[in-house]
């Protein structure tokens, strides 16, 4: 796999660099995330990242096998963001506290 | 030549690639709701991905590129799909968007109402300002006397029943004075 950039000496490096910046800009969205909306938003943005990511390592490498790695991450990411939206439930995926038994009212039934 | 535009192409595309992919992760970090950071991820993150994929495409003088032509359709025509699932799960789970005040507290938006857009005025620029100022001191000079009697209603209660604002206790109270709810 040839390629040819013009100063790839520092385009590669910077641009990894960007995509690594960003990587860890969205794990900090996906540690704090208040929601799980949030997290979901950030795993999103992460399998977006790692799309490009992969095309790049494809051609520092030169594994042009990597690049149908990409074309399957890039199928498969949606499939993962679907399947995380369909754990979203009601309270935003907030952890609820279950009520204590003490609180729960006698019913006379 | 062409394989010399194709190399400064090539390493355009990636730079500014890797820099939307950027931008796009400050908008989900820095972003105060999670509609809004949905809004940067998607679009930035799919923009930046496809950019990179074109850049890539260009680096091998186009040996690959229905691969990574094929990529960046998948990548452009799912993110929308995946962000448009997400949303609307987000909605139906219950997620409240921030309103708009709090956005504003958070340092997002504009301060104060955005004046060139208020109905009814069909004025630009500062002559936009000088009426919203004009109509802000006239509002808050309607409102003084009100509150001058309130205060005059006020004066022979005793201390201890006073109330310490001049916000009308009940709707009951605000029909008799007509006062409005001070803003806080």
């Amino acid at each position: 796999m040839m390629y040819d950039i013009a100063g790839a000496a520092w385009v590669l490096p910077l641009t990894f660099g960007l995509l690594a910046a960003s990587a860890a800009l969205i794990l900090i969205r996906l540690v704090r995330g208040p929601q799980a909306a949030d997290r979901i938003v950030a795993i999103d943005a992460l399998t977006l990242l790692v799309i490009g990511t992969t095309a790049l390592i494809a051609l520092a490498a030169g594994q042009a096998m990597l690049l149908d790695a990409t074309v399957i991450l890039a199928l498969v990411s949606f499939l993962g963001t679907t399947a995380f939206v369909l754990l979203l439930r009601r309270n935003g995926g907030a952890v609820k506290a279950p009520p204590s038994p003490a609180s729960r009212r006698p019913t006379d039934d | 030549m062409i394989d010399t535009l194709l190399a400064w192409l090539s390493s355009a595309l990636l730079l500014l690639g890797a820099l939307v992919g950027l931008i796009g992760a400050i908008g989900v970090l820095r972003l105060p709701d999670s509609y809004t950071r949905m809004h940067a991820a998607s679009k930035a993150g799919a923009l930046g991905a496809a950019l990179v994929l074109a850049g890539v495409a260009a680096a091998t003088s186009g040996a690959f590129a229905l691969t990574t032509l094929f990529a960046m359709v998948v990548v452009l025509a799912t993110a929308p799909l995946a962000a448009h699932a997400l949303a609307r799960a987000a909605h139906r789970a219950g997620v409240k968007p921030l309103p708009r005040a709090a956005g504003r507290r958070a340092g997002q938006g504009t301060p104060g109402r955005p004046i060139h857009r208020r109905p009814g005025s069909g004025l630009a620029g500062p002559l936009a300002v000088a009426a919203s100022a004009f109509r802000s001191a006239r509002s808050a000079a309607r409102r003084l006397p009100l509150r001058q009697v309130a205060e005059h209603h006020l004066a022979d209660t005793p201390a201890r029943l006073r109330p310490t604002t001049l916000r009308p206790a009940s709707s009951h109270m605000r029909r008799i004075w007509r006062l409005r709810p001070s803003p806080s």
